[in-house]
């Protein structure tokens, strides 16, 4: 399968990246921006995808919010990432395009505070009311970097403004060559 | 919220009758030790332990308390077997409350005695230990407990309600403790 910056149709990926599936289990990763991720939900549609989970991850650059589609008929787990800023954690809901990111996002809202517009439901799903959302945000001292945590694999595009992995790509290239 | 606050203050007692038939009261415990209703209630992998105590190998029945209640109403021992979340805490409170007294709690497993293996530094979701809820006559320590460890809270639970052991105590238990 070719992948490469136009695979999503409309939506221009910040980063796409071709990942070790031996080792990550994941095949390619997308960066996106915040805007871009309802459109890239319902292109995933489109292309008989479906939805594995929705997480959430606390780095020193904000949260970094992943979608893991999957494909029933073809092998190939397609990530999306998407970092929204700690002060305004906010994403649009993909749950009226794929109704099971329902909980998903109730459990990221749980778990991270993160808060996702536009969700019909978003009252607490495994914690209880009264306990405060964000219970799994790290402190300062065991909050590490994205770039430590995340393997963006093989760069098969980047956009020019996109510095998030520089240095780790320039490693890589250095080693390769 | 303090997890106490859960419990309407009170009504959780039989007071003395103005008569008092020490004869009959008596006989009326044994009868109550000796057919204990427990209630069909699990909350995490105790209650699989409970269910087998229900079942033939172990056999609650010879002990008189195998009839489980689906019903808070008709039972008169809750068997709180497993994790108490923050969540679940409001149900496991109605329902102590909504069983009829006289009524006993057992305590099942370390989770329910103190919070268990998720009592840490940090935790956010679990009640340590059901006796912050509401009263507990007797602790079952394990994790989770052997059958035969509920079948002996069982008989303190008997023993509390007449004031006397009913089963031989087994050997090694003897040499140990009794």
């Amino acid at each position: 399968m070719q992948v490469d910056e136009r695979w999503l149709g409309s939506v221009m990926p910040l980063m796409v990246g071709k990942s070790g599936y031996e080792r990550t289990g994941i095949n390619y990763n997308f960066f996106l921006s915040p805007d871009d991720i309802l459109t890239a939900a319902e292109t995933m549609l489109a292309k008989g995808y479906h939805l594995e989970s929705i997480d959430a991850l606390d780095v020193n650059e904000g949260f970094l919010i992943t979608y893991h589609y999957s494909h029933f008929d073809q092998s190939g787990r397609m990530v999306h990432r998407v970092l929204v800023s700690k002060d305004e954690p906010e994403l649009p809901t993909i749950s009226d395009i794929y109704q099971g990111a329902d909980w998903h996002e109730r459990e990221c809202n749980d778990f991270h505070g993160v808060i996702f517009s536009g969700h019909p439901n978003l009252i607490p799903l495994l914690l209880d009311p009264e306990t405060p959302n964000g219970v799994l945000l790290k402190d300062d001292k065991t909050r590490k970097s994205l770039r430590d945590l995340i393997d963006p694999g093989k760069v098969v595009f980047k956009a020019d403004d996109f510095t998030l992995f520089d240095e780790a790509v320039e490693e890589e290239e250095a080693e390769t060559s | 919220m303090a997890p106490q606050d859960l419990l309407t203050p009170g009504g959780h007692k039989i007071d003395d009758g103005l008569v008092h038939l020490e004869l009959a009261e008596d006989a009326m415990n044994i009868c109550r030790s000796m057919s204990l209703w427990p209630m069909t209630f699990g909350l995490a992998c105790c209650a699989i332990e409970m269910m087998a105590c229900g079942m033939a190998r172990f056999d609650m029945a010879r002990f008189g308390a195998e009839v489980f209640r689906p019903s808070a109403r008709q039972a008169d021992l809750m068997i709180v077997a497993g994790t108490v979340t923050k969540k679940m805490a409001p149900a496991v409170v109605r329902l102590y409350e909504q069983m009829p007294a006289p009524k006993w709690v057992l305590a099942l497993g370390n989770c329910a005695i103190s919070g268990g293996p998720f009592k840490f530094k940090g935790q956010y979701g679990i009640v340590e230990g059901v006796d912050n809820l509401i009263p507990v006559d007797v602790y079952v320590p394990g994790c989770p407990p052997r059958p035969e460890a509920l079948l002996e809270g069982l008989f303190q639970i008997q023993e509390k309600v007449t004031g006397k052991r009913w089963w031989p105590v087994p050997e090694a238990l003897e040499k140990e403790n009794f």
